[in-house]
């Protein structure tokens, strides 16, 4: 185990590399080996603890906090006693003042095989349902945005910590060497900002890579620095990176070996084909017009989330281990419930179904992990006249894909849909499942920072082993 | 730092090095990748570009009005040329090139930065409006000197850029690429007007992408 750790820890030595690369100093196998990662053996495919169910991951990150009780969380009594008091107490903590109960203004349906009681909101979702693990007694830490924000990106909502792509990454490593492990597509610039995606104590390069941010739309989110800004053609490039290298090799030949700035050569050789590939991956036209339809990209009011929902099924497609996309800061509603939460759920509803639609008949839901909420839930009861406060005590969030048993519902909330309170899944939880799927057992994936070994959940965290087929 | 361990150089030392290829006991300085702040001023720096100007702010918010905003806004305008620790430093919106060269998150205490060699750093140097805006500016400025040749002006760069001059092998080798280049655009975007700027241009990038500009020997 100690040894374990070591060989993932960034103070990995020369001496340690060689030998584990069984090459001895300075030898033509390990410049070879290097030519092949821009990093050194960081971001290399690493072999899982176990046997995985599924290989990567795409967050769809609802900001704000969705209803659970306006969305998959189905309450008849909470129907039924609109507009009177809350019959047991409210939590110690709260966000704000509320009021007496407040019933959903959506209809509830069945849906599927399983009888998956989904809202009005998510037409197309619901045609999905056989394929998701819908967990109902989601709760978390904090009721304030940004504790609750970095708690579900990190584990954490009081300190700064890595991410969970993070973590995957250095787990798992890359399956693209010509593509970052980490996208996060149009991430919030609020609540904590790029600490969702941070790497913080880990190495750098497991950072997410961030194309563009919340305040763009996302058809103009690229990977930083791939365009040429003054159209220098390939060709031209070409004659400069050969010109760079022949002085680098020059140069080295003086100042003696060493791997670090080999692998900085060799990251201008990676960074001209990362240039090369992204153009394809990032232009959609390529993609039939019945794909364009499904995602919503035909109309206007899906056309933002359905762009960030096709791209992530083209990073997945190309090996990219954890993909978020954000639907930034739009679920918060205090006021106006139902106008607001029916104009972000028509927003992301098509694209999110076209997704899971996508990535099943493409064969790749079998390999994909899709998780979808927001940083919490909110409350059964009113705030104000039209308005519901956050919730961490008990909330929704699903699950599809790779290693998944598809139809269920697990977990339950109280009638009124407040509290969790059967097979309360915990975010530490949620976190311990996903890496579990991945084959990383989260209490031995740790990195050594500041005196001690640390962990994604920290000191807790049980495997929901219900959720897993 | 007045010990002679400290002032040891980086040179390279084969006997040394089969004993101690760790550089465990010491025998030479390691060498080190300039930080994220420093590559961005000696950037500018070199072309020239560098405002040297002292204090004041460049963040364009009242105090407190932008780190407590819950809107999705991004207002840093980090397209300036003061020194970058007159930068600001947003904890929710990162500048480009210090995220890409490794500054330490400000959200934690960090006791040593890392210094990653990552492909997203080469794209910088590649393709960034910044670095064509620094190399731009000094091959204009070369181009300018009508007081001095080719070979002069492969000094300057060598000299602005790596504090050394250049031997001959590098000269005529520089020279031999500009010419290249220039015919190479000429053939490929079948226009003149620009091709000598473009290939000292490039020329410029290349010089400042190498390893012996980004690393401290």
């Amino acid at each position: 185990m100690k040894h374990a750790c070591k060989l993932l820890s960034p103070e990995w030595s020369r001496r340690q590399m060689l030998e584990n690369c069984g090459a001895g100093f300075g030898s033509l196998a390990l410049a070879s080996l290097m030519a092949q990662e821009g990093s050194g053996n960081r971001l290399a495919a690493k072999v899982p603890h176990f046997a995985p169910k599924t290989r990567r991951v795409i967050f769809l990150f609802m900001h704000g906090g969705p209803s659970q009780v306006d969305t998959f969380d189905y309450k008849p009594q909470l129907d039924r006693d609109d507009g009177k008091p809350l019959p047991f107490a409210k939590p110690r903590v709260v966000s704000g003042k509320t009021g007496n109960l407040l019933k959903s203004p959506w209809k509830f349906k069945q849906y599927g095989q399983c009888g998956a009681w989904v809202s009005q909101l998510f037409p197309h979702v619901a045609g999905c349902v056989d394929d998701l693990c819908i967990i109902n007694s989601m709760h978390c830490s904090n009721s304030r945005h940004g504790g609750a924000l970095l708690e579900l990106h990190t584990g954490s909502d009081t300190f700064v910590r890595p991410s969970m792509g993070s973590w995957i990454n250095y787990g798992l490593g890359t399956e693209n060497q010509d593509l970052p492990g980490f996208v996060t597509i149009c991430p919030t610039l609020t609540h904590g900002g790029a600490n969702a995606y941070s790497a913080a104590f880990l190495p750098a390069d497991f950072a997410g890579v961030r194309l563009g941010n919340a305040s763009i739309p996302s058809d103009q989110a690229k990977i930083p620095f791939i365009e040429n800004t003054d159209g220098t053609s390939p060709r031209l490039q070409r004659v400069e990176l050969d010109l760079l290298r022949e002085i680098n090799l020059e140069r080295m030949a003086v100042s003696g070996p060493d791997t670090v700035l080999e692998a900085r050569m060799n990251s201008f050789e990676l960074a001209f084909r990362m240039q090369a590939e992204a153009p394809e991956l990032q232009d959609i036209s390529g993609e039939s017009s019945a794909t364009h339809r499904l995602y919503g990209l035909d109309e206007a009011r899906t056309r933002n989330f359905g762009r960030q929902c096709l791209m992530a099924r083209r990073f997945i497609e190309r090996g990219v281990r954890f993909v978020q996309c954000t639907h930034s800061y739009k679920w918060d509603q205090h006021a106006e419930l139902a106008k607001s939460h029916s104009r972000n759920a028509f927003e992301v509803d098509q694209p999110i179904a076209a997704l899971l639609t996508d990535l099943k008949s493409r064969g790749l839901l079998d390999e994909t992990l899709v998780l979808w909420g927001g940083e919490f839930g909110r409350t059964p009861v009113a705030q104000g006249k039209d308005g519901r406060d956050h919730n961490p005590q008990g909330y929704t969030m699903w699950l599809a894909g790779g290693g998944l048993r598809g139809g269920i519902v697990y977990g339950k909330t109280d009638d009124y849909g407040y509290y969790a309170v059967e097979d309360k899944v915990h975010i530490h939880d949620l976190h311990a499942t996903i890496l579990h799927l991945l084959g990383l057992n989260h209490e031995r994936l740790t990195f050594h920072y500041a005196g001690r070994e640390f962990r994604l959940t920290d000191i807790y965290g049980d495997v929901v082993h219900a959720l897993i087929a | 730092m007045l010990s002679s361990t400290y002032q040891m150089s980086t040179d390279w030392n084969e006997q040394a090095a089969a004993v101690d290829p760790e550089n465990r006991l010491w025998w030479r300085f390691n060498r080190r990748r300039l930080e994220a702040e420093a590559i961005r001023d000696a950037l500018l720096s070199v072309s020239g570009g560098l405002d040297r100007s002292m204090g004041g702010s460049l963040l364009p918010t009242p105090n407190r009005q932008y780190v407590t905003s819950t809107a999705n806004i991004d207002p840093v305008n980090y397209r300036s040329n003061r020194r970058s620790v007159y930068l600001p430093v947003v904890r929710s919106s990162m500048y480009d090139l210090f995220q890409a060269f490794d500054f330490a998150d400000p959200s934690r205490l960090i006791g040593q930065r890392q210094a990653t060699t990552v492909a997203p750093q080469a794209l910088f140097m590649m393709n960034s409006q910044f670095v064509a805006d620094q190399t731009s500016r000094l091959a204009d400025f070369l181009l300018a000197r009508q007081d001095m040749d080719d070979v002069g002006r492969v000094h300057v760069v060598y000299e602005r850029a790596l504090a050394r001059p250049p031997v001959q092998r590098e000269v005529d080798r520089a020279l031999t690429f500009v010419k290249h280049y220039a015919a190479l655009s000429v053939a490929i975007e079948g226009s003149d007007d620009q091709s000598r700027l473009q290939a000292w241009q490039s020329l410029c990038r290349v010089i400042l992408s190498t390893n012996e500009f980004i690393y401290l020997e």
